[in-house]
């Protein structure tokens, strides 16, 4: 009897666990559109098709490359943080890319290196 | 059941009593049939995972039309209905394997479901091996909160889509230990199983799964020395097929034939492949100092799996005899001493040739020892790849490529015709 409580014990912590995740993940997403900024990006749309995520649109957008000199330690793959401002337009633009996070009043994602071209131009 | 029906005759022909044709029946009424029930447990699995399959393809259409609200508590649905399954058969059903697979099948893909749906209504981006780890860690526990087997085999296969999604199809390629760990979390339940139930058709599969993943997956652990996870990989072959040998297993009749067959053909394709010379002239430009070598994640890899394949050997030999070995399980420790060879003389590319072509000698020679046809017939087939490839990259010519084939053939038929004529002789 002892052995049976103790797995209803681990019952209750997994159900509880698989609850939690898709929770947080709620919570952290509404927490965004409650109190975030919305920014407008210029994007091309890509069309998808996926088992797990079904159809849905991949946003490729304008602003998803920047020029860096041409000495850096940036590596494929490493995470960064751009920081955000708008444009005349209202459209956002990239104010900075950052190793660190930010720690003045301006708006930042966080993402991800995609990877590194040189161009002899 | 057939002999049921056979009793009459039996007892007609005088073959047995009535009695005993009574106890028969007796005896196949009060054991429940196993076999309608094993069917019941397929078909439960089958069912579960093909509902769990479809409520994730149903997911999967986007309904705009819902608010986020609606969708959100729909995205729970699946989750809730599993657990309550899953809750209702630890309650009342708990020693019930079909209801037991089954129900954790379905919580498996529920959990999936929930949240990829979850980050598909809020547009949370993410990477596939980021989900899959998260769904897979999630999972863990449902193999041993519900005895679950299907679980286990699905996650087996959840982790090797991981490992591969992480460090082979994305750019740049990250490092998926996470694989490890979770596989070493799988085994406890695998060892119950073949403790407890060594018969089971799960036993069959896990020996088919297990072997079948470590071979995608321990590709993903080179960094930059490819020419050292050659020999790993045969060192790991060599382990695959000294576990279907181990007594540990033979005496609880478990079918390995995964691990064997995995671990035999395994083991000949690398061999075969380090007879090219491709191979070795890529070891030799590349010139990796023993620094470099030692320094490498894939040294250690190969030491690791070079002790435990040198232990089981140590203790297989120590049990059986030589004579009981095949000549291709302690192969590997003469291939490592030839890559070292490799590192400084071009001379390694045909003594890896010379050793092949021992092995299948000696293979041939084990199986007449041994009065065995199909181990006789291994070595033969080893020549014969081994000639094969050779006719691909030397510049012999073609008749004597051909009187080559030709005496190969002559061999299968002389070494058949001998053996069996040896066996005949000794049944006179």
């Amino acid at each position: 009897m002892k052995s049976n409580k103790a797995i209803w014990v681990f019952f209750v912590l997994m159900v509880l666990a698989q609850l939690y995740v898709p929770a947080s993940m709620i919570w952290s997403s509404e927490d965004v559109l409650e109190t975030g900024k919305a920014f407008k990006f210029n994007t091309a749309p890509v069309d998808h098709n996926d088992p797990f995520r079904g159809k849905y649109i991949r946003l490729r957008y304008d602003i998803d490359r920047i020029e860096i000199p041409k000495t850096h330690d940036w590596k494929d793959g490493e995470p960064l943080f751009v920081s955000l401002d708008e444009d005349p337009e209202g459209f956002a633009r990239i104010a900075a890319v950052s190793k660190e996070e930010p720690d003045n009043t301006m708006d930042f994602v966080s993402a991800k290196v995609d990877f590194i071209t040189t161009s002899y131009e | 059941m057939s002999i049921l029906k056979e009793l009459s005759h039996l007892v007609s022909a005088g073959v047995i009593s009535e009695e005993t044709a009574e106890a028969i029946r007796k005896h196949y009424e009060t054991q429940s049939s196993p076999s309608t029930n094993r069917l019941f447990v397929v078909f439960g699995i089958l069912g579960s995972i093909l509902v769990g399959l479809g409520v994730i393809l149903i997911i999967a259409h986007n309904w705009d039309e819902l608010s986020r609200f609606t969708k959100t508590c729909f995205a729970f649905l699946p989750l809730i209905i599993g657990h309550f399954l899953c809750g209702y058969t630890l309650f009342k059903k708990s020693e019930s394997t079909a209801w037991r697979e089954s129900t954790s099948a379905f919580l498996f893909f529920a959990v999936g479901a929930s949240i990829s749906l979850v980050s598909q209504i809020y547009n949370i981006p993410g990477d596939l091996s980021a989900f899959l780890l998260t769904w897979m860690f999630l999972c863990l526990p449902i193999i041993y909160v519900m005895r679950s087997s299907v679980t286990s085999l699905l996650l087996l296969i959840g982790i090797t889509y991981y490992a591969c999604e992480a460090s082979y199809w994305s750019y740049p390629g990250t490092d998926s230990y996470a694989y490890w760990l979770l596989l070493l979390a799988v085994l406890p339940h695998y060892y119950l199983l073949l403790q407890n139930r060594p018969s089971s058709n799960f036993n069959t599969l896990h020996g088919w799964v297990i072997p079948l993943s470590l071979t995608i997956v321990l590709g993903t652990l080179s960094d930059g020395t490819e020419s050292a996870m050659f020999i790993a990989y045969l060192t790991m072959f060599s382990i695959f097929y000294q576990i279907s040998k181990m007594d540990f297993f033979q005496e609880r009749q478990v079918n390995l034939r995964g691990y064997n067959i995995i671990g035999f053909v395994g083991a000949v394709f690398v061999l075969m492949l380090m007879t090219f010379s491709w191979y070795w002239e890529d070891l030799m430009r590349k010139e990796p100092s023993m620094g470099d070598l030692v320094a490498s994640q894939e040294f250690w890899v190969l030491c690791f799996l070079t002790l435990i394949a040198t232990l089981l050997l140590y203790r297989r030999q120590k049990q059986e005899g030589w004579k009981n070995i095949l000549p291709l399980e302690p192969m590997y420790l003469l291939v490592i001493f030839t890559f070292f060879i490799g590192l400084f003389s071009p001379i390694a590319v045909i003594l890896m040739n010379v050793l092949v072509l021992a092995l299948g000698v000696l293979t041939i020679r084990n199986g007449a020892v041994r009065n065995h046809l199909g181990i006789l017939n291994l070595g033969l087939v080893i020549i014969t790849i081994l000639i094969a490839c050779r006719f691909f990259d030397t510049d012999l010519s073609f008749v004597a490529r051909g009187l080559l084939f030709v005496s190969v053939g002559i061999g299968f038929f002389m070494a058949n015709y001998l053996m069996l004529k040896k066996r005949k002789q000794d049944e006179v």
